[in-house]
């Protein structure tokens, strides 16, 4: 048999192992992560915080809206101290998988967005030895942060089709956020 | 075999497989609907970043076909332009009479070209929270936005919000969640 026939004879067949494997990829990816539970203690190394004031300060007066259709600044917005709608806050995290801080496993970037009353909408990308996560939603960052719970909406690698829903609750314990993200 | 045999076991594997992958999860789909009614809303106005980003950013483009500017080198036109957001809170009520409180609703609106956004909004509800992205033209009263997450009763949900206007200057948003539990 020459080479080409053995290609043409084998072709076939290989292309329907990758088209096999191409269809399965996405929903074993699923079921990879499928009830899939994990706990990271997360230690901030960096923080940023972007004061969009003048942004604010402009849009207040030039907007595309009627000047009866734009409520006035809410009262909620009006904190002496924290975020005010629109600001910026960027916060890192060193991720470990022990208590002690001593099994470094990925980093995580928490971006967040201030709307009103000291909430944020934040979104959280996490990345691990394995592939990343992504996880959204509000938060509440006030003088005293008790948690958030976030979904996550998607991850890659091993967290291809990730979609559970992340809780985040201040430790005590050298300063770290346990981090319980709890995937389905 | 045939030299088509292949793909037929292939086609016969992916119709088989999928659902075993996944036969330990179920699905459940139902509608929420919601009525909003607009709380606050703060409009960022981003003209210094956007005239700053003319003259200093990492691409090669002409100045020119970035913004649009007066003679006095003002922006033209009242925007959204690329670059500002829009910040929406939502009172929800269950009912077209809006006398039942029903939660919080946010909408966080990055603009880009031709008064068109991308939102991102989360549904703060009895039972959970509902996370949902999308695009959103200025001033669209209809719009149909994805469900890509959401906690407690919404874990894991994806589906679809649609948007239309309703009485008393409220928008109806029906929430078509389809849960996934395993």
């Amino acid at each position: 048999m020459s080479v080409a026939a053995g290609i043409r004879r084998r072709l076939p067949a290989a292309l329907a192992a990758a088209a096999t494997a191409a269809t399965l990829a996405a929903p074993l990816a699923q079921a990879r992560t499928q009830g899939r539970s994990l706990v990271f203690y997360a230690k901030p190394t960096r923080a940023q915080f972007i004061n969009r004031a003048d942004d604010r300060a402009r849009g207040l007066k030039l907007n595309p809206f009627n000047a009866d259709v734009l409520p006035p600044p809410p009262k909620a917005n009006s904190g002496k101290k924290g975020g005010r709608a629109g600001d910026n806050a960027l916060f890192a995290f060193k991720l470990y998988s022990d208590s002690g801080l001593t099994r470094l496993v990925g980093t995580a970037i928490y971006s967040c967005t201030f709307n009103f009353a000291h909430e944020a909408i934040c979104e959280a990308d996490f990345e691990l030895t394995h592939g990343t996560m992504i996880a959204m939603g509000p938060a509440q960052l006030g003088s005293t942060f008790s948690g958030v719970v976030l979904p996550v909406t998607g991850g890659t690698g091993r967290y291809e089709g990730a979609h559970g829903q992340l809780t985040s609750t201040p430790s005590i314990f050298k300063n770290t956020q346990i981090i319980h993200i709890q995937l389905v | 075999m045939s030299i088509w045999g292949p793909f037929a076991l292939a086609a016969v594997l992916a119709a088989l497989l999928p659902a075993t992958a996944s036969s330990g999860a179920t699905r459940a789909s139902r509608t929420l609907r919601v009525y909003a009614v607009p709380a606050t809303v703060q409009f960022m106005n981003h003209a210094d970043d956007r005239l700053r980003g003319m003259a200093t950013n990492p691409f090669k483009f002409k100045a020119s076909e970035a913004v649009i500017l007066g003679d006095n080198g003002k922006e033209k036109g009242n925007g959204p332009f690329p670059g500002d957001d829009i910040l929406y809170s939502f009172k929800l009520f269950s009912d077209a009479k809006l006398s039942k409180p029903g939660g919080t609703a946010l909408f966080t609106c990055y603009y880009e070209f031709l008064k068109r956004a991308t939102c991102d909004s989360y549904f703060d509800l009895a039972k959970g929270l509902l996370l949902a992205s999308g695009q959103v033209r200025f001033g669209g009263s209809h719009f149909v936005l994805g469900i890509t997450g959401g906690t407690r009763a919404y874990l894991g949900a994806l589906g679809q919000v649609d948007s239309v206007p309703a009485a008393k200057n409220a928008q109806r948003f029906d929430l078509h969640v389809t849960s996934t539990s395993g």
